[in-house]
């Protein structure tokens, strides 16, 4: 049985390690220094991953998402975000809490150091000022009405996530300032579900601005709003407006509080990286779904991460899993770990991607092919379940079946062709695989479907 | 077979699974589809799902080993032994026949034992080799369509027509960066918004484009093949297609896979323009008062063993938490007919029915996310008729060159009967890129004549009608012999043409 971790998954873990890997010269702790008004330098930085790794991963977590100890990376601090109300924290503890003080352990510099770690790893918004301004219903989106009268309403949400359920008035708009913190090293984009909610009845406009300039989505004309972000910190702000005449027997044609959600999501696949409302997060805390191995392998079919559609993933029950693509019929990725997420694709409408659980191998466009053009046409057939699963497809008028076994730290690739065939000159094509050895064996071995296995590719762990 | 285990538990979607039999009483007509509603001798059965899933039914099947499937949006398919009714509710049996699928939305049981399934990427067939009850091979029977793992390219099906090819519908996508749109939804290509036919062959066919979110589709006992789709852009209210080859059914993407298209060329047509080359529905569905989403329509072919309706066509709504029946008829060799809402109050959105061998309907159940009337996000429920009592509805309707013939099912009242106690609109959809359309001059008709039948079941109604229209004829006021008011009282006709 395969164990699972308890996080949001090998997302976040390979986030992290990634940032670790990155952090010698990112100019995103230059960034985040900048947002919070404090001066960090990459040897503190270092030293203060260091100590977290030592003296905090255990209760916090690699992601700083917390699991005994609390979550260090959302806005939440209900003991105070600036360095010195951190370090101070560290130091003493919450005893009452289970946290030990840490003084007796740490210099004063390292506390420091673990302090400014933490806060430069600061996900989504610090804090979020938020006015509000009523409209006349049915009246057509004007957001110069912000600039030509005051709030009714204004304040601000501490803990960095907007909640459009505070809205009191049915036609408004809101204003949404505050300072975001990006840390993730791959390219990432707001995402503002239901930002476009419009039909005869309701009417809602979005502008959004960063950094003081406005910013427009990859779509305009869609109801789900997905704007490009850059890694370190920026002020983001947000201006909704939503109007339209009220039909309480229609309730399903009008906007509604908790159908706005705002997220940072990763560009490639929209898994969701950090809340920026309370629905969002909510939704978040609701995504892990996973998809365990018993004893027999797994084969999932669902849109993934790296991963092109129409790929089907296999997790084998050794901690090693790959994906076979029914259009180019190649191998286009293999990963170690646990299996997949499934939850950002099955959650809600399931717009998301399902996560691999683990460390890639490698992953498409890298592929593992029975010829060196990938572009040739193959016509996919079926798989079989049970111990060994097998994807049988035609390519150059030959039958293939291909399938993947469980060996070691490793998976062995069985290559057949249908018996009887003339035996073509299988030629698979590698690709390159850092930490991984690859061994190519001719074969010619029958299975009990009549194909004979003519190569076996093993890609063990080194 | 796999575990599939949720860390942190939605709480919105975790709810006890409670059998029970909800107790529906006659209500008055209403003018919604939600709420709960009843004819005599008809309830709802709630069957337990499997234990410890979260079974949002997005594909469901009684086939006639005893078995009914239904297949889970997460991937996997269930069987329940339904060879006894009573067990079946009371104790279900259920075994995971299948898992991994990506999103199937539709399933078919076939001839040879096998069962289809619609996966957003491919049509599969699932083939139990060993006969264990647990699929062994995942068979590729179609995938000629592009899927770009957009979360809505849904993929819907299959029905069989009478020459054994399969027809699936292929949705249009949303929110997809680089599509093509005029409205909501968009397509990149690969036949998004289509109909597609697979001949035993195995031979791919795009069969029809103009198709939005085409939820349902199913086989006529004749092995014509329907469709419903959902109101939306280009979709004034939901609908009822029958869907025939090389036809252009409305959403105007689409056309970017036709060979006489280009997407500047159908950016530069006018809505008259693609009006003249849209075919109009056998039946619109009213917003909010029938449907907002029907899913696929299912004919009453039990022989009576679901009462009176033997024929007509029953269909869930997603939105609504309804079901309702459409009737059809021809004029001038073209179906037009009527919908009416049949039985309301269901626990969650109903996206798919499926008559099984006894006579009941099964229900198959999830808001996918959406909002839906009744209050859980997904399940399973079944209506049954008590096989004694004779509900008091209208039977059926039919147009004549100057009125309509409404027959019940039981005689009525004569003393009601009068020209005040019959009351009728008509009003037309708007054909645009806007989301829905309201109803379009909706005005009173005045009957000018009603007469009763000598038997006193049917009613013959007179009024002045006009073609492309839907007329809705309120018989609410009327009551039967024994006292009693029809459960649901507003008829939509869809009057395509009038018979001559």
């Amino acid at each position: 049985m395969r164990k699972s971790r308890k996080t949001w998954g090998g997302l976040c873990c390979a986030s992290f390690l990634i940032l670790s890997a990155c952090s010698q010269n990112s100019p995103q702790d230059k960034t985040s220094a900048q947002a919070t008004g404090e001066n960090y330098t990459i040897a503190e930085l270092n030293l203060g991953e260091a100590s977290y790794k030592t003296h905090c991963v255990s209760c916090h977590g690699q992601n700083l998402e917390g699991a005994a100890g609390v979550n260090l990376a959302d806005s939440e601090w209900l003991y105070g975000d600036t360095i010195a109300n951190i370090s101070h924290n560290i130091s003493s503890g919450f005893p009452d809490s289970g946290m030990p003080g840490f003084a007796e352990l740490l210099s004063d510099d390292e506390m420091s150091s673990v302090a400014k770690f933490i806060r430069s790893k600061r996900q989504g918004w610090d804090y979020v000022d938020y006015k509000i301004y009523p409209v006349a219903e049915g009246s057509a989106p004007d957001f110069s009405i912000v600039n030509s009268s005051k709030p009714v309403v204004s304040g601000r949400f501490k803990n960095g996530l907007a909640d459009f359920e505070r809205i009191e008035v049915p036609n408004f708009i809101v204003v949404l300032e505050g300072p975001l913190s990006v840390p993730w090293p791959e390219p990432t984009a707001l995402l503002f579900e239901e930002a476009g909610w419009t039909n005869a009845n309701q009417k809602t406009e979005l502008q959004i601005e960063i950094n003081d300039e406005p910013v427009v989505p990859v779509d305009p004309s869609g109801w789900d709003w997905v704007i490009p972000l850059e890694r370190g910190s920026q002020t983001l702000k947000i201006a909704y407006f939503v109007s339209g005449p009220i039909k309480a027997d229609e309730p399903w044609t009008m906007w509604h509080k908790s159908s706005a959600r705002a997220y940072i999501i990763r560009s490639e696949g929209y898994p969701k990286l950090a809340p920026l409302s309370r629905r969002a997060k909510i939704e978040m805390e609701d995504s892990l779904i996973e998809v365990e191995i018993g004893e027999l392998p797994q084969v999932v079919r669902i849109k993934t991460i790296e991963l092109p559609a129409y790929s089907v993933n296999v997790g084998l029950t050794n901690n090693m899993s790959y994906a076979f693509n029914t259009r180019s019929c190649d191998i286009v990725g293999l990963w170690e770990g646990d299996f997949l997420n499934i939850g950002p694709n099955v959650i809600g409408r399931g717009k998301g991607a399902g996560q691999p659980m683990g460390d890639w191998a490698f992953h498409h466009p890298d592929v593992l092919s029975v010829t060196h053009d990938t572009d040739r046409d193959c016509r996919f057939k079926k798989y079989t379940r049970g111990e060994s699963p097998a994807f049988y497809f035609t390519k150059d008028g030959t039958d293939f079946r291909i399938s993947g076994h469980a060996q070691d730290t490793g998976v062995k690739f069985e290559v057949g062709v249908k018996g009887g065939s003339t035996e073509p000159s299988v030629n698979m094509a590698l690709p390159d695989i850092e930490n991984y050895s690859v061994t190519k064996t001719d074969a010619s071995h029958t299975t009990s479907d009549n194909y004979t296995i003519v190569q076996t590719i093993l890609i063990e762990k080194l | 077979m796999s575990m599939l285990t949720q860390r942190s538990i939605p709480k919105r979607l975790w709810w006890k699974t409670i059998l029970c039999v909800i107790p529906l009483y006659p209500a008055t007509s209403f003018a919604q589809a939600a709420g709960t509603y009843a004819p005599d001798g008809y309830s709802i059965q709630t069957i337990a799902a499997p234990e410890g899933a979260t079974f949002e039914v997005a594909g469901l099947a009684a086939c006639d080993n005893n078995r009914v499937y239904a297949a889970i949006r997460m991937g996997d398919i269930w069987a329940l032994d339904n060879s006894t009714p009573q067990a079946a509710l009371t104790d279900p049996k259920w075994t995971k026949f299948a898992d991994g699928l990506d999103e199937p939305a539709g399933l078919s049981c076939a001839e040879d034992g096998s069962l289809l399934v619609a996966q957003k990427p491919e049509l599969t067939r699932l083939v139990d080799t060993d006969g264990d009850g647990i699929a062994d091979e995942y068979i590729n029977i179609a995938d000629g369509w592009e899927f770009h793992d957009n979360y809505h390219e849904y993929h819907f099906g299959p029905a069989q027509d009478s020459d054994g090819n399969l027809y699936g519908t292929l949705n249009l996508s949303h929110d997809k960066p680089g599509s093509f749109t005029l409205g909501a939804m968009g397509s990149t290509g690969g036949y998004r918004g289509w109909a597609y036919r697979v001949s035993p062959d195995g031979t791919f066919y795009p069969f029809a484009s103009g198709l939005r979110s085409p939820a349902g589709i199913g086989a006529s006992p004749d092995g014509e093949i329907f469709y419903t789709d959902n109101q939306g852009d280009w979709v004034g209210t939901s609908k009822l297609h029958l869907l025939e080859s090389g036809k252009f059914y409305g959403h105007p993407v689409s056309l970017r896979d036709h060979p006489d298209y280009s997407v500047e060329k159908i950016k530069a047509m006018s809505p008259e323009e693609l009006s003249q080359i849209a075919e109009v529905p056998a039946v619109w569905f009213p917003h909010v008062e029938v449907s907002n989403s029907p899913g696929n329509p299912e004919w009453d072919q039990t022989g009576g063993l679901f009462g009176p309706f033997e024929g007509q066509i029953f269909i869930g709504d997603q939105t609504q938490s309804n079901v309702f029946r459409v009737m059809l008829e021809k004029v001038d060799g073209q179906y037009q007919g009527a919908v009416m809402n049949f039985i309301g109050g269901f626990q969650s959105g109903n996206i798919r029915t499926s008559f099984d061998s006894h006579g009941h309907l099964w229900v198959g159940q999830t808001t996918a996310g959406w909002a839906a009337e009744g209050p859980k996000p997904f399940g399973l429920q079944r209506v049954v008729w008590d096989g004694e009592t004779n509900p008091f509805e209208v039977e059926n309707i039919s147009v004549s060159p100057t009125g309509f013939d409404i027959t019940f099912t039981e005689a009525l009242d004569p003393n009601i009967i009068t020209k005040s106690s019959v009351t009728a609109q008509d009003w037309h959809y708007d054909y645009s890129s806007n989301y829905g359309s309201p109803k379009q001059d909706l005005r009173d008709l005045r009957l000018t004549d009603i007469s009763l039948s000598p038997d006193r079941k049917s009613v013959t109604v007179k009024l002045n009608l006009t073609e492309g229209k839907v007329v809705m004829i309120d018989v609410s006021q009327l009551k039967s012999t024994s006292g009693r008011s029809p459960s649901v009282g507003k008829i939509y006709y869809t009057l395509n043409r009038i018979p001559k």
